[in-house]
Formats: structure tokens, sequence, C-alpha cells
């Protein structure tokens, strides 16, 4: 009984932390209760949220964009009234607030039932349940059924649960409205404020929101308002498909609020903070029997079927279509000698079989061929989550020969991902064309695709300022693909490797000096022969080979990493980077080549702090600094990889000998730009950066113009982690800035991400032959504890049947940093002294917002955000961002712009 | 490969057991060698020398020769063989070596021992202890508190009673005279060393449980004395076991005090001088040697903080500066018109403040000068370690803390001889011992742990025998003063700028406590891994009085310091060895390293016995001994979460703790106690996870890196150790396994350990192929230079490091030793 309940208190806990799980989980409709359910929170509906400054209501009831604060001593008085949990008016004041909504550009008619909602996030309920974010302003909804014969529908009733207030359309027409205002509603009129019984305890202190006292429990529930047995008019339901839309408004927040407190808990806790807007339930329920088809689950009898979905969501195995919404164009926005996606999903009550998408040419101001239109296929490889069924994460070209059936949702399922080359040449303007999407016994859809092409192109992937470092494992690789390591198999699937990895714009190269680094080798890819005399001499015929390979894909690669070092310890937190505890050298481990026999053998090499430890790194760096010469890399090299935990200045000195000027890369929980008086050519962290998100107002961090490569280390990234976050981290990172430690001056940021691990597969097998993991952390002493890359994103590629591939993640990284070129083009044109004359104050402003716009979307994008971003008109930003670059490009006329930040730097 | 194969086994056929290192007719060649550049004439020499297994019978039959004159010498047979036969002698005798340079003498067993011209004698009587060397005659009374009731030197008093002997300073004021001894005992009667021992507790103070131990040796002939004196806190070090977690722990009897110091009333007449650093005082004169709180203000360190350039001295006379230096040794020179002292304190500006103060008719040795402090002031005393609370609400300007359970012992001489001050010091600082061969040390067998001669190579490996080459030179280096990578600078080395993580590490000992080496970030290790045992092990192969020098202070660390003697503190832990992070401390609700048996490590100590006779050593050895027999009962029947059980680390070193104290005391109940282990705790997780004792798929749990893998390797030594004291079947077999199955990939130094696994195997197996396996194992894993340094400043793992290198590999050389006919 007992375990019982640890289970369940286990499963409430685990539920009340994965929200997402609400957003794409294996839930399938509700309880049965009496008649038939026709749709429901689990339904998949079409969201758009808005968020918007909060409101206050004052005591006058004016609503307002305030925000309340304290009034001299307001601490001093709460000490001497322990009592009181409510200050007097004179300790407390109101300030004006900017305020600003995100989008702004919702429809009036977004409740008629001809509105286009593709672009909408297709989610299931709840919305916003559980907030405590007074930044959400309107969730509309929208939900489709069918009725067969409106005379025999019989009547239908509605039931709501919601916080703020809620206005209901039936095909466009309002039936219901709770907790708002009467009369002409306006989209964003603020719901009824609350009472300030559901604020405040018997005693005059602010409630919690998990408060279940029994004082506490029945103000909270108060929150809740509902719409109950509301039946809608027969009269406005139509043969075939319905559409029931709902409103939610938030409702104002008590002013006062903001500055009370909760009992024993001092300031206004954050556990008082509550969402006033929220969608808990909806139910619409129609009699047993009744003449109207129920959107609650996949749907018998309608047989292929295609549908939108959007690049930022991605599909789940139990997705199934919704049987009533029509199929729009898969519409496309991007710049010349870009790539840009789009999506539709395939499905069935059945197996597919010879599933079949083929593309037509693109037509518009010119012709976009077919062969640049290029349509892959999702496979179902992607890590679930918890709570999750695994999604369609690689693309491959080919489609599989049978799409099953998948026991999730009981029918088939199959994403197909249209990308489109845009061609460096390509005339702006308007293109349309199709997919024909077929299959055995299927009638073939033609899937209407819609590009616009915006007059401006991006740089070839190989100029891109952000510089992301992807690292890749060839020994994963091998293992993956089952072939021998640096044979020439092993090279051509390293060679398709970083083709993948060029359209990241990757910037670094791993090339092992040591064994058992934490990137699990067991040898090194520079080897040691020793000659006759007994003196070891470095063998760098593979490192050439693997440099070659890497070169004809990223070109010159601004980070070649020598991996020389790596501590003997490495779990753990972060605590103490930098810290004795925490500076020691492993020994050397090298691998030793044995010509006449072939046998690579392990070996330890000279001890750090003797004259061999010197001549050993001098034979090394004198080495290899010919062989990256002689493929434009000199200026390339960095020795590394210093962790959290870090090296002696024995062994910096050791490994740099012979080396002026010799620079490392850190990858790290803890920024850090010298080490032991060594400089650092590229740090990857996560905290001490001198910059994090925060709205634009207070300015950008312009990491294209940092002296030194800094990038972020997206640590809280997991391979199932949502698109959006993908798509929004490297423009929130590289775009929004505070300076909160004084390691740098005020408007330097990162310029990219880094420590994501390529192809870090599970490929490592036990000694059954079991999957055991990653090679990342294979050794024990070298797993780097939080720095594993397992923590974070091992693969951003997929391993596909032949060789490794895109994903719908590393997509939505790729897109993201064609948006991020444009973005860094716009900030630089901004901050030209010239900019004034050459773009004119009107054009510089409206760069400017749509910049702000983009970092404000991007802050809110997080948690609950993700659905909120999904339908909140990302396409358009991506249009306006393209089409500014166009405008400003059109003014240069061809020059570049000369950035000049000294006056930023001032603020 | 099959040739060489079979050339070895023919090695082992021919000469396996065939050491034939030791003769028939017993004739030991013994060197003394003098390295302080000053010539003993003579020299007081005290050396253990160990004996073959039925060698000797007994002591009564040897006898000792100088240039093939019979030399007069004590004999003590100090550790038994199981048969009864002799395994190490304690030998005492004086011979002259010049300066730099050494003495060569021959023991037998002739039973020619000639008696000393003037042997010392000892009456044990009711009221008082008389001891006479001769020239010098010092009484003890059993019934009075006071050192000395007197020493006279040629028939003059030159001490007195007037002397109040041990003082101690209140804390809050006033001072406090040892009490009346409670026991006085004569541990040597001569004839040419006598050793009395006096313990007592100071009345009325810490509760009574302030007590003291001192020992005084004579020796035949001779006008000085040796003084070894201990303050003991008989209180608890104190763990956290109350419930209530605030304020300090509730059991830590920690003893707060002023300072203290050894009184003695002097009667060298009525005029006398005193001398110290070229300066002089009449009648009064005090040298004081401090380290000063860092006063650089360097921004990269925390807090205050004490670096080897703060140490700082003052002569000074009726509060008068004459001279001021660094540092000092502190000999004070006294004269009078009735004779002459020269007193020194060993040690004296390395191990915490000290000073020497003749005031009129006094002499004071302050082993605690008034105006110190012990611990230091930390930066941050604010880390919540269990510890830092107990030290938070304890330390106090200018207040000594000696922590409970915590001997804290120094040593003295008072010479009266008036030879040079240079002379006495050498006999303090620098006693010499009378050292064997290496071949002869191995061969008996009589130390704990296989070892061969340094030179010994492998028959064909050429890269194995250059490492070993390398191997033995990073071993001297080791203890090489003048090695900037050794560990005399590893102690010159202050850890607390690097620290600040970590929150229980400080420089709470610093360079100034003898024994410790100082890790950065890690505090003080307290000679983890037993550095010790290597240390003594080396002055055996090397002769190398280097590591003598750093094995005895090493040792008196580790029976002080790093023993816990109370006996208040919990029956589990009351005999371990404190955990080697120096102390508990507390995290995350948890209390870490409460001494459970995981770190502890006695071999070293009973080494140290054997090779000078120390009785504390010995006494240090039988009560950690107890100690760990009772905290393995413990465990046994609490199985305490994550407790020593499961690790084999722990249990390896357990079982070596054992051994060591069987080839201490003979006793076959410590192998059975061994052997208990093994069968309770490893047979179990051997039959779970096979041979290698861990399961190298998971080594990884979370963010913690298991070390299973790690903890079997450290188990290597110890399980072979323990097969060949038993001959036990179970473990040969477990150990066999262990070379069949290929180790997993987990641990990047297992080779160097297997290489130990291989050739012990190899060696009772006879199975060549393993000793060529070893060898390349050991290849492997040495470092391809010629002299790995040993310590590398600023890197916390050196000590671990190049702890766990020295003390491995000593099997694989053996065993080519035996398998190369002892060549």
């Amino acid at each position: 009984m007992r375990k019982v309940w640890l289970i369940r208190l286990v499963v409430a806990v685990l539920a009340t932390q994965f929200s997402s799980t609400a957003l794409y989980g294996v839930l399938a409709g509700e309880e049965a209760s009496s008649g038939t359910t026709i749709l429901d929170t689990k339904s998949f509906w079409r969201f758009r949220t808005v968020l918007e400054t909060p409101e206050q209501v004052l005591p006058s009831g004016e609503v307002k964009h305030l925000r309340t604060v304290g009034k001299g001593n307001i601490y001093e008085w709460f000490r001497k009234n322990p009592a009181k949990g409510q200050p007097p008016e004179d300790m407390y004041e109101f300030k004006e607030v900017d305020s600003f909504r995100l989008p702004e550009d919702t429809s009036a008619g977004w409740m008629k039932p001809e509105f286009d909602d593709s672009a909408w996030a297709r989610v299931r309920g709840p919305m916003l349940a559980g907030s405590n974010s007074e930044a959400w302003k309107l969730i509309l909804m929208r939900g489709r059924f069918e009725v067969t014969d409106p005379a025999k529908a019989g009547d239908l009733t509605l039931s709501l649960d919601f916080r703020g207030g809620a206005v209901v359309y039936l095909n466009g027409e309002e039936v219901v409205r709770a907790a708002l205002p009467k009369g002409d509603l306006p989209l964003y009129a603020p719901a009824e404020p609350y009472p300030e019984e559901v604020y405040f305890s018997a005693e005059g202190f602010a409630l919690t929101r998990g408060d279940r006292s029994p004082d506490g429990k029945p103000r909270i529930e108060k929150r809740t308002r509902k719409i109950e047995g509301c039946k809608l008019p027969a009269g406005k339901l139509r043969k075939g498909v319905n559409v029931l839309a709902v409103a939610v408004h938030r409702a104002p927040t008590l002013a006062r609020v903001y500055v009370s407190r909760n009992k024993g808990g001092g300031d206004f806790h954050s556990d008082c903070h509550w969402a006033k807007i929220g969608l808990m339930s909806v139910k619409l329920t129609g009699p047993d029997g009744s003449a109207v088809t129920p959107n609650t689950g996949p749907l018998a009898g309608r047989g292929f079927k295609v549908w939108n979905q959007s690049i930022m969501q991605e599909v789940f195995l139990p997705d199934y279509p919704d049987p009533f919404s029509p199929l729009s164009p898969v519409r496309l926005t991007g710049a010349r000698n870009g790539t840009f996606a789009g999506q539709v999903v395939v499905g069935d009550e059945q197996p597919i079989k010879g599933l079949k998408a083929v593309p037509s040419e693109l037509k518009g101001p010119g012709t976009i061929p077919a062969s640049a239109v290029r349509v892959r296929y999702g496979l179902p490889d992607g890590v679930a989550g918890y709570g999750q069924a695994a999604f369609f994460d690689s693309l491959e070209d080919v489609a599989p020969g049978e799409i099953p059936v998948y026991k999730e949702h009981g029918g088939s399922v199959q994403p197909l991902w249209i990308t489109v080359d845009v061609p460096a040449d390509a005339k702006p303007g308007d293109y349309t064309g199709t997919v024909t999407v077929s299959a055995e016994g299927a009638r073939p859809v033609a899937v209407p695709v819609a590009l616009k092409v915006m007059d401006w192109k991006l740089p070839p992937l190989q100029e891109y300022t952000s510089r992301m470092d992807v690292i890749q494992s060839p020994e994963s690789v091998a293992l993956a693909y089952d072939v021998p390591l640096w044979s020439d198999e092993h090279f051509k699937l390293l060679d398709k490797t970083f083709e993948l990895l060029a359209q990241l714009a990757n910037k670094t190269v791993f090339v092992t000096c040591i064994r058992r680094t934490h990137f699990g080798n067991e040898h090194a890819m520079v080897r040691w022969v020793r000659g006759d005399d007994g003196e070891l001499a470095p063998d760098f015929s593979i490192a050439e080979k693997y440099l070659d390979v890497a070169t004809r894909r990223l070109g010159r690669i601004p980070g070649v990493i020598l991996d020389c070092w790596e501590p003997p310890e490495s779990q753990g937190h972060a605590g103490g980077a930098g810290t004795a505890a925490r500076t020691y050298d492993k020994p050397i481990l090298i691998t030793l080549f044995d010509p006449a026999t072939g046998r690579l053998k392990p070996r330890q090499g000279p001890a750090w702090g003797t004259p061999e430890s010197q001549e050993f790194w001098k034979k090394l760096t004198d080495g290899i600094q010919p062989v990256l010469k002689k493929r434009g890399l000199e200026g390339s090299m960095l020795f590394g990889l210093i962790g959290d935990a870090r090296p002696t200045k024995q062994a910096m000195d050791d490994i740099s000998n012979g080396v002026p000027g010799a620079k490392w890369a850190v990858h790290s929980h803890y920024f850090c730009d010298k080490w032991q008086g060594y400089e650092i050519g590229m740090g990857i962290a996560l905290w001490g950066i001198g910059v994090t998100p925060v709205d634009p107002k207070d300015g950008y961090s312009f990491g294209w113009s940092n002296p030194m490569w800094l990038s972020y280390y997206p640590r809280e990234m997991k391979t199932q982690s949502p698109l959006v976050e993908h798509r929004v981290k490297l423009e929130k990172w590289m775009g929004a800035k505070r300076s909160y430690t004084p390691f740098f001056s005020k408007g330097v940021g990162p310029r990219g991400l880094g420590r994501i691990g390529a192809d870090f597969w599970p490929v490592l097998k036990d000694d059954r032959g079991r999957i055991r993991g990653s090679l990342a952390g294979r050794y024990p002493e070298a797993a780097w504890g939080q720095l594993n890359l397992n923590f974070c994103i091992p693969y951003i590629l997929g391993k596909g049947k032949n060789g490794p591939l895109a994903t719908v993640r590393s997509e939505a990284f790729r897109e993201a940093l064609q948006e991020a070129e444009a973005r860094v083009y716009l900030e630089k044109a901004l901050f030209d002294d010239e900019a004034k004359t050459i773009l004119g104050e009107e054009l510089m402003a409206r760069c400017r917002q749509a910049l702000d716009e983009r970092i404000r979307t991007c802050l809110h994008s997080d948690g609950e955000g993700e659905a909120w971003y999904i339908g909140s008109g990302w396409a358009a930003r991506s249009e306006k961002l393209f089409g500014l670059a166009a405008e400003v490009a059109g003014k240069y006329g061809g020059k570049a712009p000369n950035p000049n930040l000294k006056n930023e730097e001032k603020k | 490969m099959r040739y060489r194969a079979a050339l070895l086994s023919a090695f082992f056929c021919a000469v396996f057991f065939a050491s034939g290192a030791l003769a028939h007719a017993l004739e030991v060649r013994l060197q003394v060698a003098e390295t302080d550049k000053v010539a003993r004439t003579p020299a007081t020499v005290t050396t253990g020398v160990p004996f073959a297994k039925g060698e000797l019978k007994d002591v009564a039959a040897l006898a000792l020769t100088a240039g093939g004159k019979p030399v007069p010498a004590q004999f003590i047979k100090t550790v038994p063989w199981d048969d009864g036969s002799v395994r190490w002698a304690l030998l005492d005798t004086q011979v002259d070596v010049p300066a730099g340079g050494k003495t060569e003498l021959v023991l037998s067993d002739s039973g020619k021992n000639p008696a000393p011209p003037a042997p010392v004698k000892v009456d044990d009587g009711a009221e008082a202890v008389t001891v006479s060397t001769g020239p010098l005659q010092f009484v003890v009374a059993r019934k009075k508190p006071g050192l000395f009731q007197s020493v006279k030197v040629d028939g003059r008093e030159l001490v007195t009673a007037a002397g109040r002997g041990l003082v101690v300073l209140k804390a809050e004021g006033g001072e406090v005279q040892a009490g009346a001894p409670a026991e006085v005992a004569v541990e040597q009667a001569g004839p040419m060393r006598a050793i009395v021992r006096l313990r007592g507790t100071f009345p009325g103070v810490h509760n009574d449980l302030l007590g003291y131990t001192v020992r005084i040796a004579a020796f035949a002939g001779r006008k000085h004395l040796k003084l070894q004196v201990w303050l003991e806190n008989r209180g608890a070090l104190g763990y956290y076991r109350a419930k209530d977690e605030g304020g300090t722990s509730p059991n830590a009897e920690w003893f707060a005090f002023r300072g203290m110091d050894v009184e003695l009333g002097l009667g060298l007449g009525d005029a006398v001088t005193a001398a110290c650093e070229g300066v002089e005082g009449p009648g009064s004169l005090k040298v004081l040697q401090l380290c000063k709180q860092n006063r650089s203000g360097d921004k990269n360190r925390r807090g205050p903080f004490y670096t080897w350039d703060d140490f700082e001295y003052t002569v000074a006379s009726a509060g008068k500066e004459l001279k001021k230096g660094e540092r000092t040794d502190g000999v004070l020179e006294l004269k009078g018109g009735a004779g002459r002292l020269t007193a020194a304190v060993r040690d004296f500006w390395q191990n915490y403040e000290k000073a020497m103060e003749l005031d009129g008719k006094t002499l004071r040795i302050w082993l605690w000068p008034e105006g110190a402090q012990w611990p230091r002031p930390r930066p941050d005393l604010t880390g919540g370690g269990l510890f830092d609370r107990t030290l938070q609400s304890l330390p106090k300007a200018g207040l000594y803390l000696l922590p409970g359970a915590v001997h804290k012992g120094h040593e003295t001489i008072l010479d009266f001889s008036g030879r040079d001050a240079r002379e006495s010091l050498a006999e303090l600082h620098s006693p010499l011992m009378a050292l064997s061969s290496a071949g002869r040390y191995a061969a008996t067998e009589a130390a704990p742990g296989l070892f061969a001669p340094p030179e010994v190579r492998t028959a064909a490996d050429k890269d194995c025998n250059a490492k070993l080459a390398a191997w033995m030179r990073m071993t001297m280096s080791a203890a090489d003063p003048d090695n900037p990578r050794g560990i005399w600078r590893a102690r010159q080395t202050s850890t607390e700028s690097n620290i600040g993580y970590i929150s229980d590490s400080s420089n709470w000992f610093g360079w100034m406590e003898y024994g410790d080496l100082a890790v950065p970030g890690r505090g003080l290790v307290s000679l983890h891994c037993d550095w010790t045992w290597i240390m003594w092990l080396n002055v055996m192969r090397t002769g190398d009085m280097s590591f003598a020098r750093l094995g005895a202070s090493m040792a008196r660390h580790r029976i002080d310091v790093d023993q816990l003697w109370s006996d208040r503190d919990p029956p589990e832990c009351r005999g371990l060895q404190r955990s080697d992070f120096t102390f508990p401390s507390f995290h995350c609700a948890r209390l870490y390293w409460v001494p459970d048996g995981r770190a502890n490590w006695i071999a070293g100590t009973a080494l140290d016995y054997m090779l000078t006779g120390e009785p504390k050593a010995l006494e240090c050895c039988l009560r950690n001994g107890d100690g760990l027999k009772a905290c393995w009962e413990w465990v046994a029947q609490a199985k305490p979460w994550g407790g020593p059980q499961g690790d084999m680390a722990a249990n390896g070193w357990a079982m070596n703790t054992y051994c060591a104290l069987y080839d201490l005391t003979a006793d076959r109940k410590w192998l059975d106690e061994a052997l208990k282990l093994f069968n309770a705790n490893v047979v179990p997780k051997w039959k779970a996870l096979g041979p290698h004792l861990h399961d190298g798929n998971n080594q990884i749990q979370s963010q913690d890196y298991v070390k299973e893998d790690v903890k079997y390797c450290h188990a290597i030594v110890p399980l072979c150790e323990l097969q060949r004291r038993t001959g036990d079947e179970t473990v040969m077999k477990l150990l066999k396994e262990g070379c069949e199955k290929p180790f997993p990939d987990s641990f990047f130094e297992a080779p160097r350990f297997l290489a130990d696994l291989f050739a012990y195997v190899g060696m009772k197996e006879g199975k060549a192929d393993y000793l060529e396996t070893a060898a390349d194992l050991f290849a492997q894993s040495f470092p391809e230079s010629k002299c790995p340094p040993v310590f590398l400043p600023n890197n916390s793992t050196w000590s671990r490091d190049a702890g766990m290198t020295l003390r491995v590999g000593h099997i694989l050389q053996y065993a080519w030793w035996k398998a190369g006919g002892g060549k």
C-alpha cells in the first residue's frame, strides 16, 4: 500500500516537472463520461498564445501596465508588524512601465471557420494550467469536429475550466463568455479582476500557489473559473467541419499583492505568483448516437492523410492526423544561398507501402529546379524524454519500404521534411510548386509549396560569422558502421559527417594526441614509433588524412584542437574549477605503433616536468605545424582540452614548449580567458561569460565582435530538447546580453555554441554484445562528470543505415545559423557610424524593433513558451528579418557595413 | 619467446628458493655513515638488524667488531619469527665515525660481546629510579612532581630539583605543573643504553584528560641525555554523532592552552651565560622561533597565510633584542662556573614555534612558547565543516589547541659534555644507523613486504629494465634534499594559495608538521598510502640516510598525530589511523571521512620499530591493530551503508596492516583476521563480479567514478602478501584467476599494479610467461623518463601518484631476483 502511494507521489512530482508531457504527451483522451466526447483537453487543438506586459488593477479599479514598488523602509515596517501581510497605502507606489505584446498581428477573424490556422501550434491541452508567469495575455485555441447531420446532432454541451475570462465561438459566432466585459469584446480585453480573497489568507498574508490549508485551499480553488453545461445552439452547427474556438483572456493582477508578503516568508515570494490566465480543461460532449464525429483520437476509415506540421515541432509516434483540418500550403521564406524547410506528415490506419514524394520545380520570378527541392523522411530514432514517445529525428533521403502501424496510436505516421536549397542567384519573389505524395493504394496528394525568396544572400557556409563547436568522434563512426578505424570506408563516412557539420558552421576539429581521453578514444590519432635508437618519433599519417577529410568540407577550420591533456579524475560537479583541488595532470598516455607488426601498443609517455617530456612535446608540435600549414591551418592550432579540471603550469609548459604564443582551448562550466599564463584561444563556457540573455532594452551582446572565441555551452540542452530550443539558442546567446561579471567590456558576448557532440551515438558494447552507451565517458577516469557529452547533446547527427544523417535538430540549428547571419548583418549595419545617412532613421528603427522582437521571442520560448513560440508567427519574423537584410543590403549597394561599437560599449 | 620462457623456467627449477644470501655462519656487514659532516667521537648508534627465519635463535650470541676489534654492544630481541627465532634485533653501540665518513661493523654470532668500560646501570628503587652512565647520573622520583630530582655530571649536580619539569600555561591564565608520574618504568637497562619512561597527568587540567609521557635515554660512558616529551590529549578527537546539528561537535575534547615548557633547575654555577646564534646573554637569554603571518598583501591569496619566507627568530636578553633572522636550530649553550650544558630541540624551526630560555637559574625549553597560535587563523571558517565549526568556537588568538586523541611529542638533548655544539646537534638531529646490504635485508624477508636489491633487472626485457632503472632514479630523487622535485621541497611548499574550494583544507599544519606532505587543494594528506613504508624500505634498499630522516619524521607524525589515542572516541574508531584528509568534513548533511578503517596503514610504522626500536612505534602498531580489529568487527555487525566492507582497497590495506602486525608479533591471530576479511568481504565480491572484484561496465555511476577497479589494484599487493604468509589456496586461486581473465579496460594505471600480480603468480606457479607479462606491464605503465619527478608544485595529486609509483613494482623486482638466482 505504501509502495502504491509512493509511486503515485513520484508520478505526480514527475508530472509537474515535465510540463512538456502536456504538449506532446502520449495521453489520448480523458476518462469516459456519459454521452460522447467530441472534443476535450487532450484533443489536438491549434493554439496561439500571446504574451504582454502584465497589467495591474489599481484600487480605483483602473487597469494599467504598472509596477508596484515599496516606498520608504517597507522592510522595517514589516519587521515591526509581523502580524500583517500587507502594508498601508503610503508604503508603496505605482510606476509606469514600458509594455509590449508578442505577437501583435493576430487576425481579428481568428475564430472564423475559414481562418488558416496551419501556422499555429498543433498541440494538446491544457494550456498554461500550472503557470506562475504573469506574462501570458491571451490563449486562442481552435478545435474541429464534424457534423454529419445537424438535425441529429442533439444538444452539444460545453464545459470549460479556466483562469481569467473566456469566450467561446462556434463557427465564428460567440456562444458564451464568462468573466469578461459585456458588449463588444476587443481581442486584448482584460478579464474581470479576481476578488481579494483569492490573493490573501484570512489573516491578510499573500497565499502561495500550493496552499492546501483549510483556509487557503478554497481560496486557491476560486482562482479557477468555470463554464459548465453550456448548450451550444444547434442552429449554429453546420454540416461538415465545424470549428469551436475559445479565447481565454488574462485578468489583471491586484496591484497591492506585489508589496505584500506571505506568512513567514518575508518578501512577496515567487510561490505567490500565479498566472491569471490558463486553460485547465475543455470538454464538448454530445448525446450518444449524435450525428457528430468526434475529434479525440485517430479516426477510423479516413485512410491516407496528409497534414501540416510546423518544423518547430517534432513529430512523435502517437501523433495522428486531424481528419478535419484542410491541407494548407507548405510555406517557406528564405534568403538566397540558404536552405529552408517545411514539413508535412502522412498517416494512415494501415501500414503505408511505396511512399513516394516527388517535388516539382518551383516557379515564380524565375525557376528553381526540382533538384533544389529535397524531401527527406524522418526516422523514429529520436530519444524520448520522460513521459514522451520517441520522435522522428534523423532525416533519410529514401522513404521506408513500409511504414508500420505504430502501436502508440494504432496507425502509421511518417513526417516528410521538405527543404529548398535556394540558389545563390535566385530572383527574389514568390515561388510555388508542389510535392506530390503518393503511396500504394492511395490517391496521390499534391502538397502545395510556397516559397518567398528575399533579396538577400547568405554567405558561403565556411564564412559564417557564428562559430559552432560540434565535436566529431571518428571512433564512434567506425564502431557504428562496423568499419575498420581509419580505413577507406571509414574516411568515406567521415566525409559525409563533415559535409553535415559544414552545414552547422562547425569551426572545430579535434586531433587526439593522447589516448583514453573523454572522447573515448582507445588510441590516439597521433601515434609514436620507436626508432632503432630507442627514440620516439611522431607519426601524423592518420591525423593528416583526418584533417584532409575535415578541411575538404569545413575549409580553413579556425580551431584545430590538439587534444594533449586530460585530468586523471574529472568526475562530479562544476565546483572548484580553477582551484588547486582540481588542478592536476593525468600521465601522458600515448599510442606506440609498431610498423613491423602493425600493432598498436598502449604506453605511458614521459612524466610531466622532465626533459623527456619537453622533448616529446616539441617533437609533436614541431611535426604538426607543417601538417597544419600545408592545409592553411597554421593559425588554427589550439592545445587542449582544458575542462573544469585544469592542467598544471608544468604540463602546459611542457606541451607548449617551443610554440611561441601557444593558445589553449577550454570546455568548462566556468569562463576562463587565461590559464597558468597561457591565452585561451577558444573558450566554451556556461558560467561567468559576462552575458546572460535579458530584454534587449539593455543592449545586445555582439558576440561577433568578441576578439576572443567565446561560445556558450548549452548544458541545459538534451537530445530531446524541443526544436524551438534548438532554433532560438544561438540567437538568444549571440544577441541578448547582460553584463553581470566584469570579465569583458560591455557588448562582447559569445559567438556561437559549443561542446555539442556530432556523433557520439550509443555504440559501445559490453562483453555480451549489448549496447552500453556512447564513447563519451567510456573511460571512468575521463567521464568529465557534469561536462560529459552525454549530459548535453551527445549527437546532433543521426545514425542512418548507410551513413550519418541530418536530424530535425540539426536542421533547426542550421536555420538558426542562417538567421543569425542576417541578424549579425543588421547589427553591424545599425552600428555603422554612417548608418543614419545610409539607412535612414526609419529603417534603422524598424531593424532595431525587429531585432528586439526576435530576442524577446527567444527569451520567452522556454518551457511553457514552446507552444507560444510555435504559434507566435516565427515564420513571419524570419521573413521580416531577411526582408530587412535585403533592404539594408540594397542601401549599402554591395558595400559591407562598418560597425563601430564604441558608443555602445559606453552604455 | 618460447626459448626465453623455457630458459626462465629452468631458472625457476634451479634456483627458485636458492637465494643463497644467508650464510650458515652468521656474518652481517653493517655500515655506519655520517652525512652531517660532523665527526662523531663517538656516536651512539641504534639500529634494528633483521635475521632470516631460523637464522638466529638468541641475541645472546651476537657480537660486533669494527676493524676486526670487538666493540661493546647491546642486543635486544625486538621481533620474533613464529618459530621463536630472532626476526629483528635492536643493536645499540657507540663507534667513532669521521665527518662525512663511514665505519664498517661486522655482526656475528660468535658470542664474544665485550662489556663496555662504563656500562649503564639502573637502580630501580621504590622511591626513585637512578641511572648512571659512568660520568653522568640522573635521578627520577617515583612520587614527586618535577622531571629530575637531579642530574649529576662528574659528581656535580648540574640539574637540580628546583625545576618544575613539565609546565602548562592555561588558557585562562596561570601555570600548572605536571603531577607526579603515575608510572615510572625502566624500558631498557643497559649496558649500552637505558631508557626510563614516566607517565602522568596534569591534575585538574582539561578534566584530567591532559597527560604526558617522558622518555629519558642515557648512554654508556656519555654525558648527555635524550628526552622525548609528549603532551597527550586523552580526550576525544570527536565525531559528529548527535542529532542536533547545531554548534560544535558534542564530543570534540580539544585542549586549549597558552604554552608549555620543560623547566629545569640549573646548577651550573652563579654566573651562567647563555649563547645562541653567536650572541651571548648573561643570566638571561631567550631564542624564539616564529612563523609570522605573511604581510605581503598578495591579492591572489585569501585571508591570512604563511609562506616559506615568513619565518622569524629573535634572540633577546633581558627584553633586549640581540639578533634577528629567519630560521634557527635554537641551540642554547650554557656556561657556568660548575659546568656546561648544550640544549637543543629536534626540528626546532621545522616543527611549530619553539623557544629556549635561560632565566636566571632556570632553563625553560618551550615546546609551545607563548605568543603563537595553532591552528593558524583561517580565511574561511564558515564552510560548515564539522571541524570548521569546532575551530570557530574554540581558537583564540594566542592559544594552542591540542586536538583530542593526539599525542604531540618533541625530542630534546641535554648535553653536559662540553663538546662542540654541532656534535650535540648532530647527535639529536641525525642519529646514526648501522645498515646492512640491500641483498641481506631483502633475503631475510623479515620486513613487511617483498622487495629486491635495486639493481635487479629482468632477463631480457630492455624496456622494462630501462623503466626499472628510471624507477630507482625516481626513488632516489624522492629523498634527495637538493632535488627541487623531491619531498624535501614538497615540505617547504605552502598550500594555502591554492585552496579555495575544499573548506577543510588549510595550512593547519603546513610545512611545520613533521611528516606531513602538503598537497595543494587537498590540504595535508597524513601520509596517504604509507609513505613511511616507502621511506624505510628505501633505507634498506639504498642505505641512503635521507630516507631515514624522512621516514623517522613521517613515522613520528603517524604515531603522534595520525594515530587516535583516545579511548573516548567511539569504539569502532578509537584505535584507527586518522582519515587521510586530515580531518572529517561535514558536507551536504553527511559526515565524510570519519575513520572507518578505509585509510589505515601501519607497515611503515612497524618497519620504523624494526629499524629503530622506537617503543612508541610498537605501541602505536599494537593499538592500531586492536583498533582495526574492533572496527572491522563493528563493520561486520553494523554493515554500514557504503561502508568499507565493499571497498576492496580498504580490505586490502587492512589485510596489509594485519600482515605487518603478524610480521611484528609472530602472532597468527593477525593472519586469521586478514583471512576473515578475505572470506567475508572479498570472496562474495569475487563470486558476484569475477576475480577483478569489480564490474568493468559500471565504473561510472551518475557523475561519480566508482573506482572499484582502482581499489582492486590497490588490493593486489596485500592479497599477494597475505597469500605468501598463509599459503592460502583460495587467495591463490583468486590471484590466478585475476591473471587469466583480461582486466576490464577501466583504470589507466592498472598495468603497473597488474605487473606485481603477474609477477607473484608467475613466481609461485613457476610460470615464466607471467613474469614476462609482468615486465611488459611494468614497461607499459612506467613513464618514458629517466627520472620522473616525485613532487610537482601545484599538482594536487602528486603525493598519491608518486606514492603509488614508488610503492608498487617491488614484487615484480623480487620475482625477477628470485628467477635470476638472487642476482
